[in-house]
């Protein structure tokens, strides 16, 4: 398809590149996409003690707000519901850890991580700690099942299960740039208006001081940000640019260590400065893109530099970078 | 090759219908999210530098009254569901319904946190919420904020 190739190659560092050293690597690639897809969900296993002690007091509930995929516990009994719930997920994520390869136990698997998620937020309250895990675990859904005799067979056949881990990626990507386009957007909006804005060198100290106050905590470096407000706006703009840009990062994939360490760097930087935490997209973050099974085993720093979005006005064009380079 | 091209257009349009109805979310949907799509806007706006928002203080339990009143996010000692942050955006919920006079809606958010975040241990307990207004860094260096009553409430013990 013409479009998808101009799309990548546009979404790429500037300049034509050389994408023979991945292909070449497809079988590899594979391999290492098999067992990111068995790690994410062995993962969700360190999950379950935190939800069995959850279970204990669900089964209390009396009153919820119940969101669309729970719409049923009341008129089933909300102590029952939340049983078959918490089973549902186990035997999901327990199937799905030891036999990946089958689709039945990946479909279990996303049904237990909706339903419990969108018990866990039927109480007023919408958390997004779970949201990315739950897309990441639908696109798994569309894996190709893997024969049964073990092997990987056709080159088409490992193609599709790379793409399919690329659409997992894509989707966590998506979210950040979501997210830094809303700031962006906000920025433009509120400074139009004469308002108050992430553009403002005091825009950010009011953001860490509303926080810490809404939320009646402490931070280790809020307080200081709040005083010095041009480091924060420093910050700030950083963690846009990092935000706005990710999806970029999925088309290039040197970047894919490194972009999403930087965003890992934003999360411990939201905890420290605002303390929001958002913990599990760390681990999801490191089984995806810290570990990305197309990152490739070495790279050099000008040529990750080169792929750094905007870098590409830096550099002239004409100068396509090698597979030398990116390898 | 064929079932490979539906692949990957199923996975763009997957993700470009994530996007489209996040645009549409934001656009027409109070809270900007329908489980589980949400649109990722987070921290997105700046806080004005003169501020609204909503608190619960606790003014008697059990016929012990709080001059000045306790806010409830404090109350750990007293009350188990002191300082959950769930609590807290239920409580932004409640006193907006309350100030936009959403009577019904009011009604139902305070039997929900009632029900979930004011343990029944207690035989009784009254609580207002409040609107406080105030510029955030100024709110932080020095504490200052102007506050007005909505509503008080009263909650008796539960029935066993």
């Amino acid at each position: 398809m013409k479009v998808f190739r101009r799309l990548r190659r546009f979404l790429s560092a500037p300049g034509p590149v050389d994408r023979g050293a991945i292909f070449a690597k497809q079988s590899q690639t594979f391999v290492a996409c098999v067992w990111t897809v068995r790690l994410f969900y062995i993962v969700q296993l360190f999950f379950l003690p935190a939800i069995f002690e959850d279970w204990v007091e669900w089964r209390q509930v009396t009153v919820l707000e119940p969101l669309w995929p729970v719409f049923w516990v009341e008129a089933v009994g909300i102590s029952v519901s939340v049983d078959f719930i918490v089973a549902l997920f186990a035997i999901g994520l327990f199937g799905a850890a030891a036999f990946p390869q089958l689709r039945s136990f990946r479909v279990l698997a996303f049904a237990g991580l909706l339903l419990y998620s969108a018990f866990k937020n039927s109480f007023g309250k919408i958390g997004h700690s779970t949201h990315a895990w739950i897309y990441v675990s639908f696109v798994l859904m569309f894996l190709p099942s893997i024969r049964r005799d073990g092997s990987s067979g056709a080159r088409m056949f490992r193609q599709k299960y790379l793409s399919v881990i690329l659409g997992a990626q894509a989707m966590v990507l998506m979210l950040y740039s979501l997210s830094g386009f809303w700031k962006v957007w906000a920025a433009i909006m509120q400074t139009s208006r004469g308002e108050l804005s992430a553009l403002s060198v005091d825009g950010f100290s009011y953001l860490i001081a509303n926080r810490l106050l809404q939320n009646n905590v402490e931070s280790l470096f809020g307080p200081f940000l709040i005083q010095h407000s041009w480091v924060g706006a420093v910050s700030f703009l950083a963690a846009i640019y990092v935000e706005l840009f990710a999806v970029l990062a999925l088309f290039r994939h040197p970047l894919h260590r490194w972009w999403g360490l930087g965003l890992i760097g934003l999360h411990l930087g939201s905890e420290l400065i605002l303390s929001v935490g958002f913990s599990k997209n760390i681990l999801l973050l490191g089984i995806l893109l810290v570990s990305s099974p197309f990152q490739p085993a070495t790279s050099d720093v000008k040529g990750v530099l080169r792929l750094l979005p905007g870098a590409g006005l830096l550099y002239p064009r004409g100068r396509p970078a090698t597979s030398a380079q990116l390898t | 090759m064929k079932r490979y091209r539906q692949l990957k257009l199923l996975l763009l349009a997957f993700f470009c219908a994530y996007i489209l109805a996040a645009c549409c979310i934001k656009k027409f949907k109070e809270g900007n999210e329908i489980f589980p799509i949400f649109t990722w806007s987070l921290f997105s706006s700046i806080p004005a530098r003169e501020s609204q928002s909503y608190a619960v203080q606790i003014v008697e339990v059990d016929g012990r009254s709080f001059d000045p009143p306790l806010d409830f996010m404090m109350a750990k000692e007293l009350l188990s569901g002191a300082g959950d942050i769930n609590a807290h955006y239920l409580i932004l919920r409640l006193g907006k319904a309350i100030d936009q006079d959403g009577q019904s809606e009011a009604r139902e958010l305070r039997r929900l946190f009632e029900s979930n975040y004011l343990d029944g241990s207690h035989a009784q307990l009254k609580y207002q919420v409040i609107v406080n207004r105030f510029n955030p860094v100024e709110k932080w260096k020095t504490g200052r904020v102007e506050t007005a009553l909505l509503k008080e409430y009263e909650v008796p013990r539960r029935r066993e």
